[in-house]
């Protein structure tokens, strides 16, 4: 699988279009930024509360993110970017996936609020979910 | 004699587990394959000889194709076509039970559209688009076709059904169903309502369906809410069922495979016969106009969050049709002690005693018969309060509310779609109005009256006379018939070919040899008749008087 480095020009492009829609989280070691998909609304009504709570425009942090719920089928658009070696990582997860993570490797979503957390949050989950980006016309074999 | 009747209600579901399969199986814990995926400006974002790998036996692998292509061709907004252009970037991640492929396209001038599809082990798919960027604005009504290349198993030759009413004919004269005229317009749009039986169909040439949203739970039925159901036409043993969810519209457009031009706004194209199969006679003969037929689905504007969603999940048979069947009664010691035994002998006959069990074990195969029941397995015993007091009579209102109530909407119930399920309620009450009725199925007619097959039926203990041990055996008896007839068995367009309606007279065996009247026996009827016809559930396989196609058994 070979992996595939965009440009920083236009990771820039991408993420920032977004910028109100997202939170940004930044230390030293890397950035990221997430951004809640919002899903089709719950019929219940403490999760309509919990999707106000984490209306696109807002700038949700992950403890209200995974609050939102959708039943844990939303999308979080994360944006990583290693400060460090300068790769950069852009992928999916469902609220889901984020919450299992966090409760299987103890980490507090109330209490990953700062930004070193979130960083090292972001950096485990793209290593468990093993993401990796792909050059354009490469093909895949799976 | 029995005494039944139909109520007009939906039977519900609990749970039930089945604990035994047979070969072929779907392997649930590999990835799916995926030959090659990627973009390009011609094929938009593709998925190239997608695949699920199922076992024929132990240690016997085979990977079937299950879509030769699907990809994201392209959006429209106010009736311009957007093809994907470029590519902003693309990815893929690989977690726990699942691989997902993703990627972000331009579409217009500082819009782009992100698609996510993930590919779970259990055979479940599941595709997410949203658009983005500058130029992007909440309330502009874009739309996202996808092209859907099916081809199951590698056939060719798939049965592609799919869900309409008769609220949805419009402006056509008759539904679309082979051999019948279709309609006008080459479109039907689906109406959903609870006081229309809705209908699994396939057509013969060209057509869109229109769906609304569709709730997982629409239509308070057992399984997710489907909008169509693809299965190998050689071995509809393997398939898929399709489905939206409950924000996103679509239009399905089922087209000749030739005939695709590339077009983002695909059209159906009513004159236009979609190809025959080449096979002759030894498969459902119902739907035969699958050959080379390609899909193509435009989602429409979610009516709430901004996330455009479809999905299924594909099913792997056994040879025959594996059958999960729960017996819900109220507390034996309400009822004399009895509490239904599936493996009670009803009758002594040549070969044997026959049960319940054994009875439906010589349709799916021992391996593919699930029976549960009140009290073991999680499955509880049917309350009196809020309904009816014991031995009093209880109003097919009540009786609908008490299984409604009950139905499990998790997501492992309404995705079950390889199981066919069926729930029986050995009640305590008898039937008001009717105190001397013995059954009455779930559906939403006569019963055998409008070709619905059932997803249950109740069975009233007080209404069943004689003393204990014969109360017993008789019960078990309907429970017997209600399955029979659940399963269409006596449906009159279909020819009656139940043969368990006299029970002083039966062998307590569903026939193997042709019935009367009819060119099948009850056997072939249930392993090889088309799934739409047999298979318990809230969707039937059409009203309109005539001759149904035949179908020819194996």
């Amino acid at each position: 699988m070979k992996l595939f480095v965009i440009s920083l020009t236009m990771a820039c492009a991408l993420t920032f279009a977004d910028a109100g829609m997202a939170r940004e989280f930044r230390t030293s070691e890397g950035l990221a930024r997430i951004r809640w998909v919002p899903q089709a609304s719950p019929s219940s009504d403490s999760a309509d509360n919990a999707n106000e709570k984490a209306a696109p425009d807002s700038t949700p942090d992950l403890s209200v993110l995974v609050a939102a719920g959708d039943g844990g089928e939303a999308l979080l658009d994360i944006y990583f970017l290693d400060m460090i070696t300068g790769g950069e990582l852009r992928f999916p997860v469902k609220v889901s996936y984020l919450r299992e993570y966090c409760n299987r490797t103890g980490t507090a979503i109330e209490g990953a609020l700062a930004d070193e957390a979130v960083i090292a949050i972001v950096r485990g989950l793209s290593k468990e979910l093993s993401v990796r980006m792909k050059s354009p016309g490469a093909g895949s074999a799976k | 004699m029995i005494r039944y009747r139909a109520l007009f209600a939906w039977m519900s579901l609990v749970p039930c587990l089945a604990g035994a399969f047979s070969y072929p199986a779907l392997d649930t814990t590999s990835n799916w394959s995926i030959q090659d995926w990627g973009f390009t400006t011609g094929q938009g974002f593709y998925f190239q000889g997608t695949g699920k790998r199922v076992w024929n036996g132990p240690g016997q692998p085979e990977t079937k194709t299950v879509f030769y292509n699907l990809a994201v061709v392209g959006t429209r907004l106010g009736g311009n076509s957007h093809p994907l252009q470029s590519q902003d970037f693309m990815g893929e991640m690989q977690g726990d039970g699942y691989l997902a492929k993703y990627g972000s396209f331009k579409v217009a001038p500082a819009v782009s559209l992100v698609v996510v599809v993930f590919f779970m082990d259990d055979g479940k798919f599941d595709v997410n688009a949203y658009f983005t960027g500058d130029g992007y604005a909440s309330g502009q009504a874009w739309e996202v076709i996808f092209r859907v290349d099916y081809d199951l198993a590698g056939a060719g030759n798939n049965i592609a059904e799919f869900l309409w009413n008769a609220g949805s004919e419009g402006r056509s004269a008759s539904p679309p169903q082979v051999p019948r005229l279709e309609a006008l317009d080459g479109r039907l749009v689906y109406a959903p309502s609870t006081g229309i039986p809705s209908y699994w169909a396939a057509s013969a040439h060209e057509i869109t369906l229109e769906y609304p949203p569709l709730p997982r739970e629409a239509g308070s039925g057992v399984e997710n809410a489907g909008f169509a159901r693809i299965l190998n036409a050689s071995n509809p043993q393997f398939g898929m069922v399709l489905w939206g969810d409950g924000a996103t519209p679509l239009d399905a457009t089922f087209k000749a495979y030739g005939s695709f031009d590339g077009n983002l706004d695909p059209k159906a194209d009513v004159s236009t016969t979609l190809q025959m199969t080449g096979e002759a006679g030894s498969f459902p003969r119902y739907a035969y106009a699958g050959r080379d037929q390609v899909m193509l689905l435009k989602l429409r504007p979610p009516t709430a969050g901004v996330t455009y969603k479809f999905g299924g999940k594909l099913f792997q048979r056994g040879g025959s049709r594996p059958l999960a069947v729960s017996v819900h009664q109220h507390h034996p010691d309400g009822m004399g002690g009895f509490g239904f035994d599936p493996d009670k002998v009803i009758r002594y006959t040549q070969s044997g005693g026959r049960t319940f069990r054994n009875a439906l074990a010589e349709l799916t195969g021992p391996d593919d018969l699930a029976l549960s029941r009140s009290g073991e397995g999680g499955v509880s015993y049917l309350p009196y309060d809020g309904y009816a007091q014991p031995g009093n009579a209880v109003t097919e209102a009540q009786l609908h509310n008490l299984m409604t109530s009950q139905r499990d909407y998790s997501a492992r119930s309404l995705e079950n779609v390889r199981e066919w399920r069926l729930d029986l309620y050995l009640v305590n009450w008898r039937l008001q109005g009717e105190p001397d009725a013995w059954e009455a199925m779930f559906d939403y007619g006569g019963a055998g009256g409008n070709g619905i097959a059932r997803e249950g039926a109740a069975i009233f203990w007080p209404s069943i006379g004689g003393d204990q041990d014969a109360r017993v055996r008789r019960a078990s008896l309907s429970a017997l018939h209600t399955v029979g007839l659940a399963l269409n068995m006596g449906r009159n367009g279909l020819g009656g070919i139940m043969s368990l309606a006299d029970i002083d007279k039966n062998t307590v065996r569903f026939n193997t040899s042709s019935a009367p009247g009819a060119p099948f026996s009850e056997v072939d009827w249930y392993r090889t008749a088309p799934e739409a016809w047999v298979k318990p559930g809230r969707f039937g396989v059409g009203s309109i008087p005539g001759t149904m196609p035949n179908f020819v058994p194996r």
